[in-house]
């Protein structure tokens, strides 16, 4: 059984994105793999224990060299591909979606893991949009996956309760929280991350055009980014307790309209 | 040139490798999400988390020093102070507990052990399938362990008769193999006293204002027939158990830092957001003078441990070179500690802020392991040549 993790690095949620010259400046960002990817990692590494499988992960991107995607091979993923593209940081998810097809063509891998969405831009496209490049069928959001004779049976949440889906393998899954709970990397693993097979492409080594990291590529224009407006100051009413209780119905009401 | 970061202002950093840097953010973000939120009601309750000793295990914390043949992670001095400072961040009981497990058990039984004890007790310690204890102090010797009671009496079958109590006792109710140092006809020596022997008890010690998120016991042995297996072999003279001191207070040097650091933070934090005569308290020249002094005493602390580990990297550590920065270290935290809870005003006294529960921790540490006069001897005896201890 071969698994392959789509993996993304994003900005944690500590850092202060500062816009530059109409976009998001990376300047002081700190990276960390993306929250809903370390399910997919989780489930990677125990499903390729219990299967005796083998792991890898794929990235587009590589921005925050190799720190933060040597923590995916410290958590028990066996090797890394890493094409090169620090210029799509989350602006372009069809391009992306191509590029990781192209690399899982030749890998053809029987499992494909990922987040159901990075949290830098939460566009949920990418791993779909690799499912239908393949031709392969996908479930969105597991919290459960069972893998049978061939066969994924997972479970996922809809507002109704929990849906039980079966796919047949190969099949892209995306994973929710509540799937697994991550595990921190051991020692042992941090220590021999730098040692396992890492693998850098370009795009022309995968036959690619450079087209496809062209933002026109994503179909998105971006208009602008703005940040959201500073929190006001809270307002202190003074005067007697029964006043103070009418002026606060009148402002809850009238001003902020809360009622 | 940029602002230096108040958490490392000589950006100890920079002498740090990756693989150092990413095991101790890895314990770090373990202890901020898995310990953080439990221990306040386990101190409070006078319990130790025993629900997290698995995971600390399965990363590789227990005895990680020790080689990778017996299940251990084999990192260096620096990686593994990091860890004890990280550890004890979250609270000195979970320190203690790493401390006890790797340094006062494992790391005897892997030097003067026999194959089969290191064979047997290794693998199993590491990933916390056992836990173990050491047994030196008693009730009526603690500095001065060579005066100690217990003894081991050869029996007509080979084996040894043990008899004599331990008291205060890291991890002894829920020890399965206790490191036992007693007097022998020839000289000291150490044995593994298991859990379950007959004549061998283990009660807890209850209302502990300090450490109370670890469990400490007496050892109690009323004729406990120890087998000649359970001796180790090569632990001869007093020695052997301070030589385990030294490893494990080289540990606690580092753990004072992740104390004093967790103090140093809250109070930036607490005193930034709390005004009062209409401004922060942390815009107050008197509340300045302390931080100046945190500061000052921390990166002092970070410092000497980074150069310790350094020498204890490359076999050149001197035991008086632990006493001084377990004395240093320890004392800066409990200061630290004081001043924070001080700091806090009357918010320093609850259980919702870490300040006087590591304060209250502190004092133990300030005890144990050679208490701070004890090293204030040691030191006075490197400095002089004039041995003041008796
Ligand atoms: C929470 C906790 C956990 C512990 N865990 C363990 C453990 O796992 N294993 C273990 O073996 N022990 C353990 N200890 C015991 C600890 O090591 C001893 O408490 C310590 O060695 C001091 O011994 P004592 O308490 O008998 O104090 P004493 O030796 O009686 O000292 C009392 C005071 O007198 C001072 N004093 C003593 N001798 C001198 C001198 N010559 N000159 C000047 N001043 C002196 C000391 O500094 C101290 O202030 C633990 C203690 C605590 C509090």
């Amino acid at each position: 059984m071969k698994i392959a993790v789509l993996v993304k690095e994003v900005p944690n949620t500590e850092s202060r994105p500062r816009i530059e010259g109409g976009r998001v400046s990376r300047d002081g960002i700190d990276y960390v793999v993306n929250p809903y990817d370390e399910y997919a990692v989780e489930e990677a590494i125990t499903k390729a224990e219990a299967l005796s499988g083998e792991t890898f992960f794929v990235t587009v991107g590589g921005v925050s060299e190799k720190k933060v995607l040597l923590n995916v091979l410290a958590m028990g993923i066996d090797r890394a591909i890493v094409v090169n593209r620090t210029d799509m940081e989350g602006s372009n998810p069809r391009g992306a979606a191509k590029i990781i097809a192209k690399v899982l063509e030749s890998e053809k891998p029987d499992l494909i893991l990922a987040g159901k969405q990075g949290v830098d831009y939460d566009y949920g496209q990418t791993p779909l949009l690799v499912a239908e490049y393949l031709g392969l069928p996908h479930v969105s959001m597991a919290i459960k996956i069972d893998i049978e004779d061939g066969k994924a049976i997972c479970e996922r949440n809809t507002d109704d309760g929990v849906e039980v889906v079966e796919v047949s393998l190969p099949a892209v899954i995306t994973a929710d929280k509540g799937l697994n709970l991550p595990r921190y990397p051991k020692l042992k693993g941090i220590m021999g991350a730098k040692k396992k097979p890492w693998e850098t492409k370009e795009l022309s080594d995968l036959g690619l055009d450079e087209s496809l990291a062209n933002p026109a590529e994503s179909q998105v224009e971006y208009v602008e980014f703005s940040t959201p407006p500073a929190r006001q100051a809270g307002r202190i009413i003074d005067g007697e307790p029964a006043d103070k209780v009418k002026e606060l119905v009148r402002a809850l009401s009238e001003d902020s309209k809360v009622f | 040139m940029a602002k230096p970061d108040v958490f490392d202002f000589f950006d100890a950093e920079s002498l740090l490798t990756d693989d150092q840097k990413a095991i101790r953010d890895t314990v770090r973000a373990w202890v901020s999400e898995r310990f953080m939120p439990i221990i306040a009601d386990h101190f409070e309750a006078h319990t130790f988390p025993m629900e997290i000793v698995s995971e600390m295990a399965e990363m590789g914390l227990l005895g990680p020093t020790l080689p990778e043949k017996y299940g251990c992670a084999g990192v260096d001095n620096i990686s593994y102070g990091l860890i004890m400072q990280e550890l004890e961040r979250g609270d000195s009981g979970l320190r203690s507990f790493a401390s006890v497990q790797g340094a006062l058990v494992m790391h005897p039984i892997f030097t003067w052990g026999s194959d089969d004890q290191k064979d047997y007790w290794l693998p199993r310690l590491a990933k916390a399938e056992a836990v173990g204890c050491f047994g030196l102090t008693e009730p009526d010797y603690g500095s001065d362990p060579g005066g100690m009671i217990t003894r081991a009496y050869p029996a007509d079958d080979g084996g040894y008769v043990l008899n004599g109590a331990k008291m205060w006792i890291t991890n002894g109710t829920i020890a399965d193999v206790a490191v036992v140092w007693a007097k022998t006809p020839d000289g000291f020596g150490g044995f593994l006293v298991e859990k379950g022997m007959p004549g061998f008890t283990a009660p807890e010690t209850f209302k502990k204002l300090s450490l109370r998120a670890s469990v400490t016991s007496e050892l109690i042995f009323d004729n406990v027939k120890i087998p000649s297996k359970n001796r180790l072999p090569d632990a001869h003279g007093l020695k052997c158990p301070l030589k385990c001191l030294t490893q494990a207070r080289y540990g606690i040097a580092w753990g004072a830092i992740g104390a004093a650091i967790d103090c140093f933070a809250c109070a930036i934090e607490y005193q930034k957001s709390r005004r009062q005569f209409d401004k922060p308290l942390a815009g107050f020249q008197i509340q300045q003078a302390k931080f100046a002094d945190m500061l000052t005493e921390i990166t002092a602390a970070r410092m000497l441990c980074m150069r310790l580990g350094k020498l204890k990297d490359e076999g050149k550590m001197h035991h008086a070179q632990v006493s001084l920065a377990k004395r240093n270290n320890v004392m800066m935290a409990l200061r630290i500690a004081r001043e924070a809870r001080q700091m806090l005003g009357a918010s320093g006294i609850t259980l919702e802020y870490p300040v006087m529960r590591h304060m209250a921790n502190l004092e133990s540490v300030l005890t144990y392991e050679g208490t701070h006069d004890i090293h204030t001897l040691v030191l006075g005896e490197a400095v002089t040549g004039i041995s003041a201890f008796r």
